[in-house]
């Protein structure tokens, strides 16, 4: 419990880092005039404040984009979570379980416990600012939106963490966040680049079906396909669980130094 | 304190059988036949990068041997799948959580089993030379320290089988001789406890048996 507690206060001061920097570009800007830094730069931090409280045209994109803000800082502390586990101080705790199943459980749940939890703080801050910067109160419609946010970027947040600690435990740590990153970037490029209708096809049923994607409808809600997308996901990340599980089940533990003698 | 029997440590017997370890193309070692009984103490010297810790690795279940079976009273052990024995570990550079305490740190383990009182790890610390009330994190431990709270986790539960990989490096002659104590208790217990050292003087003062590293394989010596 200490330790989670520590590193959720870790996560809650970047978070606070990087909103009070930008609140600072946000004041700078309004003074010295330049209101339109708002909707185009404000939107990868801020998207509550930007397409809710100042009518931006592509919610869509400025959720994706700060999706991939939030999934990277996510990253950073819990991408080779498992693998520094494996190979470090895990040793002592592997000696005491009757099998590998039973520790492989309480990390799974730790990561979706933390993502979640890191999330209603990410976004729950950014609400806050965008509150106080509008001077509107908060509807049931808004906490609303908050859940399922979170409930979306959460998923997302597992599945890049799991991939990642995959590839960590394979092939070790550098390797496994150069790809993450890339895939991560390829992503924000595209979407920015291209646009939402291209990257996601004209065919609503394949478009769906990436798990990545999300519509939202007049009133800020997911749509139907959105639903079946977060579906989606879900399965996936079952899938990558079972597939780590097999991974670590295998694995030779706390060999690095060895091979690196070798 | 270590020296009562419990069923769990009635005679056993962990045999190898042309055991043997390749990572990619190197053989780590190869053909290695022990037999290992309850309430001996056995020593394995060899040079750095002989292979003892992997050995210890590959009996401890942490890793798979390419070649051969363990045996634990003639019946085939299938590690990471269910552990033959309780068994305690020491191996070198594997520290403890740095933020906690010692004494929180072992608390964490002990919770796997359930097998320990907080008065039993208090016990395990102090056995090896530390205070258990001491209030410094790990991370703030010396060298000495952090070996003596790594053998403190290994030797609290009594385990049936104990692997010690160099257990006495940076520790000072009192030291050393009060944790060579607690090993001959625990082996009189009835547990199976193998030392791995590079020291030849160090290992012969405790050890019944000892299997020497060469070129790969082992030779015992009594």
């Amino acid at each position: 419990m200490r330790r989670t507690a520590k590193r959720l206060w870790v996560q809650a001061g970047i978070i606070l880092f990087i909103v009070c920097f930008f609140q600072c570009e946000d004041w700078i800007d309004i003074i010295m005039g330049r209101d339109s830094f708002l909707i185009t730069d404000m939107a990868f931090v801020f998207p509550y404040l930007v397409f809710h409280r100042l009518d931006s045209t592509e919610p869509d994109i400025t959720i994706l984009v700060n999706a991939t803000i939030s999934i990277i800082m996510f990253n950073i502390l819990y991408g080779s979570y498992l693998y520094d586990e494996l190979h470090g101080t895990g040793i002592y705790y592997f000696i005491r379980y009757r099998n590998r199943m039973k520790w492989y459980i309480q990390k799974i749940m730790a990561l979706l416990r933390n993502a979640f939890v890191f999330h209603m703080v990410y976004l729950g801050i950014q609400y806050i600012f965008s509150l106080n910067l509008t001077h509107e109160t908060m509807s049931f419609h808004n906490f609303e939106m908050l859940i399922s946010y979170t409930a979306y970027f959460t998923i997302l947040c597992i599945m890049t963490a799991l991939i990642t600690n995959l590839l960590s435990v394979r092939f070790g740590r550098v390797i496994a966040f150069i790809v993450a990153y890339a895939v991560l970037g390829i992503m924000r490029w595209t979407v920015l680049a291209v646009g939402n209708a291209t990257i996601f096809g004209t065919d609503q049923k394949i478009r769906a079906l990436i798990p990545i994607h999300l519509t939202l409808d007049d009133e800020g809600f997911f749509t139907g396909d959105t639903y079946l997308s977060l579906a989606v996901a879900v399965l996936i990340c079952c899938l990558l669980t079972g597939l780590l599980y097999h991974v670590i089940r295998s694995e030779n533990i706390g060999l690095l130094q060895e091979e690196s003698h070798v | 304190m270590y020296n009562q029997v419990n069923e769990e440590k009635k005679m056993n017997i962990i045999k190898t059988e042309n055991l043997g370890k390749k990572i990619k193309d190197n053989v780590i070692y190869h053909d290695i036949n022990l037999n290992m009984e309850s309430g001996q103490i056995y020593g394995f010297v060899g040079a750095n990068g002989s292979g003892k810790t992997m050995l210890f690795r590959t009996l401890a279940g942490l890793i798979r041997p390419s070649e051969g079976r363990i045996l634990l009273n003639g019946q085939e052990y299938i590690p990471f799948e269910e552990r033959m024995l309780s068994t305690g570990i020491v191996i070198e550079n594997m520290n403890l959580y740095p933020d906690m305490t010692g004494f929180q740190n072992l608390k964490c383990l002990a919770k796997i089993r359930h097998s320990v009182t907080e008065s039993d790890i208090r016990h395990a610390i102090e056995a090896v030379g530390l205070d258990s009330s001491d209030q410094r994190k790990v991370g703030k431990y010396s060298l000495g320290m952090r070996q003596k709270i790594v053998l403190a986790q290994a030797i609290m539960e009594k385990p049936a089988f104990l692997l010690l990989d160099e257990p006495t490096n940076g520790l000072d002659v009192d030291s050393v001789t009060k944790i060579h104590r607690v090993l001959l208790e625990l082996a009189q217990g009835g547990s199976i406890v193998a030392i791995a050292s590079h020291n030849r003087e160090d290992i012969e003062k405790v050890c019944g048996t000892t299997y020497y590293f060469d070129g790969g394989t082992v030779q015992e010596r009594n």
